[in-house]
């Protein structure tokens, strides 16, 4: 039964795989799958796994007397009228659940990227730039090049600056500077930490290429050969 | 108002050219309409004619200003005033005779004094537009007006007169595609409308008239025209766009020379085959190592993930040995784990089902599930189930910024670990430099360092390091023949 389980994962992946040649019926019957499965399997999650333990099911005893949930009214409702929204009648209702979800969602998220980002960020950026108390010649350089690259990085989020024109004789248009020196190494900072970022992305594609073709090769092909000799 | 007797269009009085097509609507010489009359005031409109004739108001109003003899344009302007007449000397005294009478026109006749030449303003400096008056001395708009002859040239986008054909003109200048296409799209859908001037018209000249004919439009709009109807009503589908065999002869290549090598290393490491040196695990993966192995016998650790199916082959290598050291140091504890993914738990309830056949043990597990409201279920995940330890398993760097914000803001002493993708450690180890973090795996390197760390043999990520490494360096190499055949 398992190696039935593992040969239907590996031949839904050779459909995926088929694409490479070009767009086919069994790519489509994949991905449909995929997609169609995905779907309903976080619908079943989120039925039994939050609406009825967590909402449905203590109503229901609220009901009939065996405890004493009356609060969940209030969540029960706003969701009522967010589904509301999908009636052009109604839309209005859903508002009040839209606020609540962005109310509380923002000033949570707020709070914490304050709290949980922004401010420890900024006291870590605050390094010592100099060789003195045990700080290494070596360190106190790294941190240089780290506190300038930050400063720098952000400077160069100018979003109001304007481009650069040209200085045409006669005109009102006010020729405005080119890039300062520091802008530009700013930019170079953000690229390299995008290059990064890149370089990070192109090593996860990798490692779940190879984790694919191990799982093809190793857990499936192998085993099946080994069934039949 | 004057209509343009080639668009119909009205114009303001005033205007020498029509706003729209260019048509000459009157000479420059063309005196203006009269102007309206200025509205009666308010207290002479309550009495008869017959009592405010007379010029002034019975009420005794303040006699209405007294109109200005010169045009408004030229108020201010240093003119010269009008020469005196001579006082008219005296007839002589001829002797009696018996002169002809004078005629009524010669006794009548008034010389005037020539009509002095108003003082204009001085030309601006050059570089500065000129504002010239205008007969009724309201510019109304710039167009009317502005005088750029002493502008350097600018760069003419279009410079084709009107009825160039298409391809002399393509000749010429390049207009873009754009304006063909709408000088295409406007006669065919205005009809009547000559907006063809319009659009290659220069912003500085107006462009004479165009002839009024009867002549049908050009072949080329009419191409155009039948061309966009079609497109816009299905019946012709644009061509895709296609890879020139040459281009694709290289790149593909370079995708069989990939897929030799991951079979190659995947095939070579089942031989017991290794191509590279084993990692040396860096201080995160040590601080991460040491973390696990401060924990109590009976520590409850809150496992949170927010990660899918594509990403476990890479995440649950290092799921799995953390899982192993867990239930080795703490048999006694608990592992709860949530996830806002829907996939979440399913995708640990696997690493940690193959923990329980590899290492055994008594550590409990409690899938809590599925987590929904976003950041504000996540806090009170937290808040509801403390626990001597956090490990955050993300796919991507928001989400694990997400978790760590919310545990470094609700409990910023407890021990936090993460488990991340390479896509996402950029992004996530300054918070490790920060100490917010008390460990990281980032990348498969650091997962296979972590598993050699626990056992000899190693895990998945530690099998498919060489392979890994193999098909970066293709991907390494392609790139490097990409930039040079560029």
């Amino acid at each position: 039964m398992n190696l039935l389980n593992i040969s239907i994962a590996a031949v839904l992946t050779l459909f995926v795989y088929s694409y490479l040649f070009r767009d086919n019926l069994l790519y489509r019957l994949a991905s449909h799958l995929m997609v169609g499965l995905g779907v309903a399997y976080a619908l079943t999650v989120a039925v039994h796994s939050v609406l009825l333990p967590k909402l449905m099911i203590p109503l229901q005893r609220t009901i009939t007397g065996d405890t004493n949930r009356a609060d969940l009214l209030i969540p029960f409702t706003l969701g009522v009228f967010l589904l509301a929204k999908a009636v052009p009648r109604g839309a209005r209702l859903g508002q009040y659940g839209v606020a609540t979800l962005l109310g509380v969602g923002l000033g949570v998220a707020v709070g914490g990227a304050l709290v949980g980002t922004l401010i420890p960020q900024l006291v870590a950026n605050m390094l010592p730039l100099a060789p003195v108390g045990g700080v290494g010649l070596t360190q106190a350089i790294l941190n240089i090049i780290l506190v300038a690259g930050t400063i720098l990085a952000l400077l160069s989020f100018t979003y109001t600056r304007p481009a650069r024109t040209p200085v045409i004789e006669g005109s009102n248009i006010a020729a405005t500077d080119p890039p300062s020196l520091l802008y530009r190494v700013g930019r170079w900072v953000l690229m390299v930490a995008f290059g990064a970022i890149l370089g990070g992305t192109i090593l996860t594609y990798t490692t779940v290429l190879v984790g694919r073709w191990d799982f093809l090769i190793n857990d499936w092909l192998l085993k099946l050969v080994g069934l039949f000799m | 108002m004057v209509t343009c007797p080639n668009c119909g269009i009205e114009n303001s009085d005033s205007r020498l050219f029509c706003a729209v097509c260019g048509t000459q609507l009157r000479e420059e010489t063309t005196p203006l309409p009269d102007p309206t009359p200025p509205p009666v005031s308010n207290t002479d409109s309550l009495f008869p004619d017959w009592l405010t004739a007379s010029g002034t108001s019975p009420l005794g109003s303040a006699p209405s200003p007294k109109k200005s003899a010169l045009p408004s344009w030229l108020q201010g302007a240093e003119i010269e005033p009008l020469p005196t007449p001579k006082a008219a000397a005296p007839p002589p005294v001829s002797p009696p005779s018996d002169p002809a009478p004078a005629s009524l026109e010669e006794r009548t006749r008034v010389t005037l004094p020539p009509t002095p030449t108003p003082k204009v303003e001085e030309a601006p400096p050059k570089g500065r537009s000129t504002i010239l008056p205008t007969p009724s001395g309201k510019p109304e708009t710039w167009d009317d007006h502005l005088d750029f002859s002493d502008l350097p040239e600018w760069e003419e986008i279009d410079v084709v007169e009107a009825g160039t054909p298409l391809a002399a003109a393509d000749e010429a200048k390049e207009p873009s595609m754009g304006v063909v296409e709408t000088q295409g799209l406007l006669a065919g859908v205005t009809g009547a409308i000559p907006i063809e001037p319009i659009i290659r018209q220069s912003r500085r000249v107006p462009l004479p008239a165009p002839p009024i004919t009867d002549e049908p439009a050009s072949a080329e709009t009419d191409e155009a025209t039948a061309l966009f109807a079609q497109i816009a009503g299905g019946a012709v589908r644009p061509e895709p766009i296609t890879v020139p065999r040459s281009a694709a002869r290289g790149t593909g290549f370079l995708h069989l020379l990939l897929m030799v090598a991951v079979l190659g290393g995947i095939l070579l490491k089942a031989a017991g085959w290794e191509l590279f040196n084993s990692p040396v695990a860096t201080p995160a993966v040590q601080a991460y190592s040491t973390t696990l192995a401060a924990l109590p016998r009976d520590a409850t650790v809150l496992v949170a993930v927010e990660y899918e199916g594509s990403i476990a082959d890479e995440l649950n290598p290092s799921l799995l040995a953390t899982f192993n050291q867990i239930r080795d140091t703490a048999p006694e504890g608990r592992v709860v784990v949530v996830s806002t993914s829907p996939l979440g738990t399913a995708l640990v309830r696997e690493a940690w089902d193959a923990s329980v056949e590899a290492v055994g043990g008594k550590t409990e597990w409690d899938g809590v599930g599925y987590v929904t409201g976003g950041t504000a279920g996540q806090r009170a995940t937290l808040a509801r189930y403390p626990a001597a330890m956090t490990l955050v398993v993300a796919g991507d760097s928001l989400a694990a910024q997400r978790w760590i914000e919310q545990i470094t803001a609700l409990a910023p002493e407890r021990p936090l670990l993460a488990i991340v993708p390479a896509g996402a450690e950029v992004m996530v180890r300054p918070y490790l430099a920060s100490g917010q973090v008390d460990g990281l795996i980032g990348n498969v390197t650091e997962s296979a360092a972590y598993e050699l760390s626990q056992t000899d043999e190693g895990g998945n990520a530690w099998a498919r390091l060489d392979t890994i490494t193999l098909a970066a360096l293709v991907i390494v190499l392609a790139m490097v023949v990409g930039w040079l055949r560029k």
